[in-house]
C-alpha cells in the first residue's frame, strides 16, 4: 500500500517518478466541480503541492482542487470514490511531520479558499470558521470584542484552523490554556463517502460520543473538515513577561520544574538555548545576552489583581536557581518583540550558515527536561551535528532543531539516527515521540514504540469506522497497511521512511 | 435514591467482581460468546442516565480496581486504577495541594472510570472545563477482552488517536475502562462565593452583566427560589424569586479583588432600578457547590430533565420553566447559567412540551419510554454514525447493550 516516497541515497530526497499528465477523466470530473479556476494540472503547479514543512519525503499529487463549499467537498470525495483515487487534505502546508504528503498521489484537497469567519458570538462565547481562516485571523478579527483564539502556534501566521484541528495544536500559551482540542466546539466532517456529519456546536454536552474530540488530532485520516465551531477566550487583563537569563541549560529547567511545583500556573514557559540565542538576536537585536547558556521567556497573565506578587515570585524561584539576570517587559512593545522573536525563532535559523535543518518534537514529563537536555547535547556531540533547542518548555515538549547539509548523505543518515535515539529517549523517560507536530509520515516507524500491536489494531478499527477504504490520507498515521482492520498483523513502512526529522 | 427509577431492571444482573483487569478480558469473552452484555458497574449512582439495559449478562464491578498507579507529584499527573472513587481520588491530591478541578456528583462512591463515561461535571466546569480537557492516558478492555493504551503520561501528546475521548460520555458502550491518566492543577489559595436575589424582569439583564464582568468567576449559577430551599442550602435565601450565585477560585488577592469588584457591578445594577437584593458572601463555597453538583442525582423530584442551550437563552428559558409551578413546588430548576446547562426537576409528567434539546436525565421507566432520551439529537445523521462506531467497535454489542441508543 505505501509505495511512495523512498528515500534516495543521495540525500534522502525522495520523490517518485510523477506523472507527467493527470488522468483526464479525473481533471475533467474536478472541473466540473469547483470550475477550471480552481484546478492545478500543471507539473510545474504540482509540484508546490508535493511536500510540507517536512521536506524529507515528497509525493506528487495527479490533481490539486480548490473547493470553495461543503457541497464541493462532497462533491470531490464522491468522484474520488467513483474513480478509485486517493484524496488528503490540505491547510496551509506548514505540518513538520509530513502530514500532507499525498502518499500514492491522487487528490489533494486544498483547503486554502474556505477562508470566511463565518460567526463570531461573543455572548455565547463562540465562533465558526471555514477550516482554511488562517489561525491569526481569527485573533485579529476577535480584538475588538477583547476576545482570542487560545491556541497560537508559532506558525500561526500561516497555519490554518484546520489544520490545527487536524494536528491538534498547541503553542506556548497552551500551558496555560490548553491545545487545540480544549478549545474546539465542534466540527462538520465531510466523510470519505461523502456523508456529512454535525459533531458537538455552540451548546455544551452533545449527547453520545465525543466524536468532535476523536476527529481532533486525527491528521485527516477520518475525512475532511469543513467547518469548525470554536471557543472564546477573554483576553487577559494583564501580563507580566521575564526573561531569565541563565548560564546551565540545568538550572533554566530546574527553575521551570520549581514554579510549576510552586503551584504556579504560568501562562507560558518557553526556553531558547545559546546557539538559538545567537540566530534570534541576528535577526531581531532584541538585546539578549550572547554569553548565555539558556534563556527563559516566563509569563503569567491574568487579573491585575494579585499578578505582580506572582511575578515577584517566579523571579525569586529563578534567582534562587541561579539566573545571572531576570529581565522585565516593561511595555507592551518590548512584550510584542520578544514574543516575535520567540515565534519567528525558526525562520532565523538560516543564519547559522547550515543549508538544512530539521525540527523534531518529542515530550517528556517535565521534571525529566534536565535528563533530556543533556542527551540532546550529548547526542548532538556524539552525530557531530549543528543542534538548537527552542521549545515549549512548561509543557515538557521539546524541539531539538538539527542542522545539516541535505546533500551529504552521511550527514543525513546521522541527523535520522541523532532524531531516533533522542525521540526514543523521550519515551524512555516516559514521555511521547511527538507533542504537537503529530506522526504524519515522518513518525511512523516510532507508533509501535508507543503502541502495542492490539492498540495499534484497534486504532485500525477506529480509522475504519470512519474511513472504511483508507481513501482518505492513506500512508499515515498508523504504520499499518489499509483495510486490514480485522487482521492482527501490522505491516510496517519501508525503512525509507524512518525519516524522522 | 438516584438510581431509584430503574433499580427494578437491575436487581436480575448477576455482580460479578474480577480482582485482575485479566479475569475481567474472561468475563468479556465469555459474554460475547453467548451474547450477553457486560455492564460496567462502578459507585452504581449513575445507572438511571440513559436507556434500560437491553440484554441479559452480568454487572461487572471494578471495586478491585483503586490502586494508584503513578503520581509523580512535580509533573502534576497521576495515574490510577478506574475503580477509585472520586472523593479518595481527591483526597490523595489534597496531600500533595493538587487537585483535580472537576465536581462530581456523589464523589464518595462514583468512581473515576463511572464519572468518565458518564461525563459528569458540576458548576466549577464554568471555570475549569470538564473531564475531558484533564484525561491524558487512559486503558480499557475492548470487546475482545484485550486491554488497549491510549494516550500516555504527560501533558501534550499527540502520538495516536485520542481514544480518551472515545470513552467520555459513551457510557460504558465501548469498553471497560480500567485505568486513567490525569493531568491535575494545584489547588487555589482561596476560594470565595458570593449570593444576591434577582427578579424575573431583571434576570436577562444580570446574567449579561455577570458575562461582561470584568472578573473571572470559575461558577456562575441560577437557581429558582425554590430549588434554592429544597436544597437546604445553611443560609436563608435572599427575598426573590431568583437568586445568583458566583464563585471565585485563585490567589486569595485575586479573590479579593474579584468580590470587591463584583459588587460594585452589581451595585450599579441596583442603583438602576428595582429587583436585586444585596450580595451576601457565603461561608462555605465547598459545600454548596458540593450539594449543586449531587441535586440532580439526589433530588426527591422523580423527573429531572437536563436542558442544553445557548448561554444567551438562558434566562428566557428559565423563566419559562418556573412559570410552570415552580412556587407550588411542582417543579423546581437550577442552572450552570453560563454554560447553558438547566437542571429542571418536576414532580409529574404532566402536560408539558419537553424542549427537543432536553436530555431525560431520570425518570420512571414508563416516562422514558415515551420519548427519546437524549432529545433531538436522536433524529440526526451523526447519532446514526455513532451508532456506525459502535457497531464497529463492539460489534457483538457487548457493552451496556441498550444504554445509549436503546434496545433497536
Ligand atoms: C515555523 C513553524 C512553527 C510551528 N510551530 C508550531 C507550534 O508552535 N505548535 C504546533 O502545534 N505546531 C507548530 N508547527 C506545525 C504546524 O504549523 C501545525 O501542525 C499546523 O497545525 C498545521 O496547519 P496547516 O494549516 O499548515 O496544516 P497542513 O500542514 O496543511 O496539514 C496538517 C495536517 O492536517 C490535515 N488537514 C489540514 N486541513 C484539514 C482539514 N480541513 N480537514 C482534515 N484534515 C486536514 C492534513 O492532511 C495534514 O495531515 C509549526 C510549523 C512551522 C513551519
Amino acid at each position: 500500500m505505501i509505495t511512495a516516497a523512498v528515500s534516495t541515497a543521495a540525500g534522502g530526497i525522495a520523490k517518485e517518478p510523477a506523472s507527467a499528465s493527470p488522468p483526464e477523466e479525473l481533471v475533467r470530473r474536478m472541473q466540473e466541480i469547483v470550475g477550471p479556476d480552481n484546478v492545478l494540472t500543471a507539473l510545474a503547479d504540482r509540484a508546490v503541492y508535493e511536500c510540507d514543512g517536512f521536506t524529507l519525503a515528497k509525493t506528487r499529487p495527479d490533481v490539486v482542487v480548490f473547493p470553495r463549499s461543503t457541497d464541493q467537498i462532497v462533491a470531490i470525495v464522491r468522484a474520488c470514490r467513483e474513480l478509485n483515487v486517493p484524496f488528503l487534505p490540505r491547510g496551509a502546508g506548514t505540518s513538520l511531520a509530513g502530514g500532507c504528503v499525498p502518499v500514492g498521489g491522487g487528490v489533494l484537497i486544498a483547503l486554502s479558499r474556505m477562508k470566511r469567519i463565518l460567526e463570531i458570538n461573543v455572548r455565547d462565547r463562540y465562533a465558526v470558521v471555514e477550516p482554511g481562516v488562517v489561525n491569526v485571523w481569527l485573533t485579529n478579527a476577535l480584538k475588538p470584542y477583547g476576545y482570542h483564539y487560545a491556541p497560537d502556534p508559532s506558525s500561526q501566521g500561516a497555519c490554518t484552523i484546520g489544520g490545527n484541528v487536524a494536528t491538534n495544536s498547541g503553542g506556548p500559551h497552551t500551558l496555560k490554556y490548553g491545545v487545540t482540542v480544549n478549545h474546539i466546539l465542534g466540527v462538520e466532517l465531510v466523510l470519505p463517502d461523502g456523508r456529512v456529519i454535525t459533531c458537538g456546536g455552540p451548546v455544551e454536552d452533545t449527547p453520545g460520543y465525543d466524536l468532535t474530540g476523536v476527529i481532533v488530532g486525527s491528521e485527516g485520516t477520518f475525512g475532511i473538515v469543513s467547518k469548525v465551531w470554536v471557543r472564546l477566550t477573554p483576553n487577559p487583563q494583564a501580563y507580566r513577561t521575564l526573561l531569565g537569563v541563565f548560564d546551565s541549560i540545568d538550572d533554566a529547567t530546574n527553575t521551570i520544574s520549581a514554579i510549576i511545583g510552586a503551584g504556579i500556573v504560568p501562562a507560558a514557559l518557553e526556553m531558547l538555548d545559546r546557539t538559538m540565542i545567537q540566530a534570534v538576536e541576528a535577526a531581531f537585536h532584541f538585546g539578549f545576552p550572547l554569553d548565555a547558556e539558556a534563556v527563559v521567556i516566563m509569563e503569567v497573565d491574568g487579573l491585575e489583581a494579585g499578578l505582580q506578587e506572582e511575578a515577584d515570585r517566579i523571579e525569586a524561584i529563578a534567582r534562587a536557581h541561579r539566573a545571572r539576570e531576570v529581565r522585565k517587559a516593561r511595555t507592551e512593545a518590548e512584550r510584542a518583540l520578544l514574543w516575535k522573536a520567540r515565534k519567528q525563532a525558526f525562520g532565523t535559523i538560516g543564519r547559522l550558515g547550515y543549508p538544512s535543518y530539521c525540527t523534531q518534537d518529542g515530550v517528556v514529563p517535565r521534571t525529566r527536561l534536565p535528563e533530556i537536555m543533556r542527551f540532546i547535547v550529548a547526542t548532538a556531540r556524539k552525530y557531530q551535528l549543528g543542534i538548537c533547542n527552542v521549545f515549549h518548555a512548561g509543557d515538557g515538549n521539546i524541539h531539538p532543531i538539527l542542522m545539516f547539509d541535505e546533500r551529504d548523505p552521511d550527514q543525513v543518515r546521522r541527523v535520522l539516527a541523532a532524531s531516533h535515539e533522542i525521540l526514543a529517549e523521550c519515551i524512555r523517560l516516559g514521555g511521547s515521540v511527538t507533542g504537537e507536530h503529530g506522526i504524519g509520515v515522518e513518525k511512523l516507524d516510532f507508533m509501535p514504540l508507543m503502541f502495542s500491536q492490539d492498540d495499534l489494531h484497534y486504532m485500525v478499527r477506529l480509522r475504519s469506522a470512519f474511513n472504511p477504504d483508507n481513501r482518505c490520507s492513506p500512508g499515515k498515521m498508523l504504520p499499518t497497511a489499509g483495510g486490514c482492520a480485522e487482521g492482527h498483523q501490522v505491516v510496517q513502512t519501508h525503512p525509507g521512511r524512518r525519516a524522522a526529522v | 435514591m438516584a438510581e431509584g427509577n430503574s433499580t427494578a431492571s437491575w436487581n436480575v444482573y448477576p455482580v460479578v467482581t474480577p480482582e485482575s483487569v485479566a479475569a475481567a478480558g474472561d468475563v468479556i469473552r465469555h459474554a460475547r460468546s453467548c451474547g450477553e452484555g457486560v455492564f460496567p458497574h462502578g459507585g452504581g449512582h449513575h445507572r438511571h442516565v440513559g436507556y434500560p439495559p437491553a440484554k441479559p449478562g452480568v454487572l461487572l464491578s471494578t471495586q478491585h480496581w483503586q490502586q494508584v498507579a503513578d503520581y509523580p507529584v512535580r509533573d502534576m499527573t497521576i495515574t490510577v486504577q478506574a475503580g477509585l472513587p472520586l472523593a479518595r481520588l481527591q483526597q490523595i491530591l489534597a496531600s500533595e495541594g493538587q487537585w483535580l478541578p472537576v465536581d462530581v456528583p456523589l464523589a464518595d462512591q462514583t468512581t473515576l472510570g463511572g464519572a468518565l463515561a458518564v461525563n459528569l461535571s458540576g458548576p466549577r466546569r464554568y471555570g475549569y472545563g470538564t473531564l475531558r480537557d484533564y484525561v491524558i492516558g487512559i486503558r480499557f478492555l475492548s470487546d475482545e477482552g484485550v486491554e488497549i493504551q491510549g494516550g500516555g503520561r504527560v501533558v501534550k501528546n499527540v502520538a495516536g488517536y485520542d481514544l480518551m475521548k472515545l470513552h467520555i460520555g459513551a457510557l460504558g458502550t465501548l469498553g471497560l475502562i480500567t485505568q486513567v491518566t490525569l493531568k491535575v492543577r494545584p489547588r487555589p489559595e482561596a476560594s470565595a462565593a458570593v449570593v444576591w436575589g434577582c427578579s424575573e424582569q431583571r434576570l436577562s439583564e444580570v446574567l449579561d452583566t455577570v458575562h461582561s464582568s470584568r472578573t473571572r468567576p470559575v461558577a456562575v449559577e441560577v437557581l429558582s427560589r425554590a430549588a434554592w430551599q429544597a436544597m437546604e442550602l445553611a443560609v436563608s435565601a435572599p427575598s426573590a424569586p431568583w437568586l445568583l450565585l458566583v464563585g471565585f477560585e485563585e490567589k486569595a488577592s485575586t479573590v479579593r479583588w474579584q468580590l470587591a469588584t463584583l459588587r460594585d457591578e452589581i451595585q450599579r445594577l441596583h442603583q438602576q432600578g428595582p429587583g436585586l437584593t444585596d450580595i451576601m458572601e457565603l461561608a462555605e463555597p465547598a459545600a454548596i457547590w458540593t450539594r449543586l453538583t449531587d441535586w440532580p442525582d439526589v433530588s426527591p423530584w422523580p423527573i429531572v430533565e437536563k436542558v442544553r442551550v445557548r448561554p444567551s437563552q438562558m434566562a428566557q428559558r428559565l423563566l419559562q420553566y418556573a412559570a410552570n409551578g415552580d412556587t407550588d413546588r411542582q417543579t423546581l430548576v437550577h442552572a450552570h447559567a453560563l454554560t447553558g446547562i438547566i437542571w429542571w426537576h418536576r414532580a409529574e409528567a404532566g402536560t408539558d412540551h419537553p424542549e427537543p434539546d432536553s436530555i431525560l436525565w431520570r425518570a420512571p421507566a414508563e416516562y422514558k419510554r415515551q420519548r427519546p432520551v437524549w432529545g433531538r439529537d436522536e433524529a440526526t445523521s451523526t447519532w446514526s454514525f455513532m451508532q456506525e462506531l459502535k457497531r464497529a467497535l463492539d460489534p457483538h454489542n457487548v457493552f451496556n447493550p441498550g444504554r445509549l441508543f436503546g434496545n433497536l
